[in-house]
């Protein structure tokens, strides 16, 4: 009992990510994005149905992009994004897992 | 409102669902079916960890590899343990990970506390029903003396 609160999880986070398909699929866009939309629907009360209809694309290509699948292409992200009120994206970069270049 | 998971230890100070968490992860490197499983809590329980609780009665809609639809719903309330909740993650031959938790407020913070867990092989397993019994009576323990389980020092920051 005496571990901070949370401690465990963010430790098993750790772990996770020692995994390289882990790491790969968990930091992925596919998966920010897969959540973001999932969460945004969920908080509009929309069914991915009624959120496909709106955005004129397919309720299987809203799964697609909730089960964070790769073949989404940038034209149906935009119809969702717009249709669920995106105006920003404030993304959080990782400097440790960041390609960098020396000269 | 920031979401915090934590892992409830039993009297043994064992924490059970996350040992189920950390022996899943061991059989990865021979099962690529228990790889998919663990990569699918972990984005469950971080899913829950970045958006809170309101994934209830929704669900993620999926298709398998011959494009067959089927459905997951992430959280359930078990409703003969009320309050007590259940994640859920399937997949394919390596079974159903069932964790049943329940939500602890601590002024503005919501914490999930995972109590105990099991990897169901059939859609009734009296395991399942074990674990909801015991962890019934671990959450009745709990709210009589929360800080026996939860560490409190420090939590202002996460608020």
């Amino acid at each position: 009992m005496s571990k901070k609160l949370g401690q465990s999880f963010k430790e098993l986070k750790m772990s996770a990510r020692e995994i390289p398909e882990a790491r790969e699929y968990l930091d992925s866009f596919s998966v920010v994005v897969g959540n973001l939309v999932f969460a945004r629907r969920r908080a509009l009360k929309l069914s991915q149905a009624e959120l496909a209809k709106l955005a004129g694309t397919t309720q299987a290509k809203i799964s697609n992009i909730e089960a964070a699948k790769q073949n989404v292409t940038i034209d149906t992200l935009n119809g969702v994004f717009s249709v669920l009120g995106l105006t920003q994206l404030i993304p959080v970069f990782n400097d440790e897992q960041a390609a960098t270049h020396s000269y | 409102m920031r979401t915090i998971i934590e892992f409830l230890p039993d009297e043994s100070g064992d924490e059970q669902a996350l040992s189920l968490i950390h022996d899943i992860r061991s059989k990865i490197d021979s099962d690529e079916d228990m790889k998919q499983l663990f990569i699918f809590i972990m984005r469950g329980l971080e899913f829950l960890e970045g958006h809170g609780l309101g994934a209830l009665n929704e669900y993620f809609i999926d298709e398998t590899e011959d494009g067959f639809p089927y459905t997951i719903r992430l959280v359930k309330e078990l409703r003969n343990h009320v309050p007590l909740l259940e994640f859920r993650v399937n997949w394919k031959n390596a079974g159903a990970f069932r964790c049943v938790f329940f939500e602890h407020r601590v002024g503005d913070l919501q914490v999930l506390l995972m109590i105990k867990a099991v990897l169901k092989q059939a859609t009734y397993s009296p395991e399942f029903e074990k674990i909801a019994l015991e962890s019934e009576s671990i959450y009745k323990d709990f709210v009589k003396n929360p800080e026996k389980y939860i560490n409190f020092q420090g939590v202002d920051q996460y608020e």
